[in-house]
């Protein structure tokens, strides 16, 4: 199971990536997929318990998350740029460091969680340790929309990722 | 075709343009990490967007080209934060102080 999904997972890119579809490059890239799946499946999938059903769930429903998150990242693409050409710029910004703790429990979760607040409108995570969300946040209103004020993001997370059926 | 790629592209220049001003102009390492952060990520993703409808606009759409922007695209995706990331990271354990408005860049 972890061998054929490693498979797939290097393989597809290879087809894509090399582009000539004459048995040589094929054969080639059938075998350094097969090597490379063999020696490092562990290190792509750490935990073996994923079942194929619930990692397909997992991203049928992580489709509407990009899109959402996507929205978000134009967003903040917009307020930074409007701080960044203001010309009264300091006035608008007031920057401070903000400590937070999760509900979210699985790795992969805790990884979309810490890369989408640095995708939305004013808020960098600078680190994750066990579960304290350590993240910059350029404005007191992106501050307060933070998972542990406001839970938007993080209920969305968890609808993703951690919910079963 | 040709319009959607002028499109793209051009939006994503003026990103890219408030991003380096954001870089220049911010107070201190961590709000400019800010503007670094996320123009990066929007700014590169629409002008490599533009590119697949630039190489579309030129008669023969190469679907293998268009896969392997994509492919980019959805590397710069999950790279450009993670980079953000381990920089404010790194800024932080080195002992960058925030700025904050009282005490001009304590």
């Amino acid at each position: 199971m972890k061998f054929t999904s490693a498979f797939i997972l290097l393989f597809l890119p290879w087809l894509v990536l090399s582009g000539k579809y004459d048995p040589l490059h094929i054969g080639m890239g059938i075998i350094c997929s097969t090597l490379v799946a063999l020696w490092c499946k562990d290190l792509l999938f750490p935990n073996d318990h994923i079942s194929f059903k619930k990692f397909s769930k997992r991203t049928i429903r992580f489709i509407p998350y990009m899109c959402w998150l996507f929205w978000q990242i134009v967003l903040s693409n917009i307020h930074v740029l409007k701080v960044a050409l203001s010309p009264r710029m300091n006035d608008l910004i007031s920057p401070k460091m903000v400590q937070f703790k999760t509900d979210v429990t699985e790795e992969i979760s805790m990884f979309v969680l810490a890369n989408s607040i640095t995708l939305t409108p004013g808020t960098v995570t600078v680190r994750v340790e066990e579960k304290r969300f350590l993240v910059h946040a350029l404005t007191e209103k992106a501050a307060s929309g933070l998972p542990g004020e406001s839970d938007e993001m993080e209920r969305r997370i968890i609808k993703v990722f951690e919910k079963e059926n | 075709m040709e319009y959607a790629a002028f499109f793209f592209i051009v939006v994503g220049l003026i990103f890219f343009l408030g991003t380096s001003i954001g870089l220049l102009r911010f107070p201190d390492f961590y709000t400019r990490m800010h503007a670094a952060g996320k123009g990066d990520t929007l700014s590169t993703v629409l002008i490599l967007a533009g590119c697949i409808f630039a190489v579309g606009s030129q008669g023969d759409l190469n679907w293998i080209l268009a896969l392997k922007i994509l492919l980019i695209i959805n590397f710069v995706f999950i790279g450009c934060p993670t980079a953000t990331h381990a920089m404010m990271d790194a800024g932080e354990r080195a002992g960058a102080k925030p700025w904050n408005k009282k005490g001009e860049n304590k």
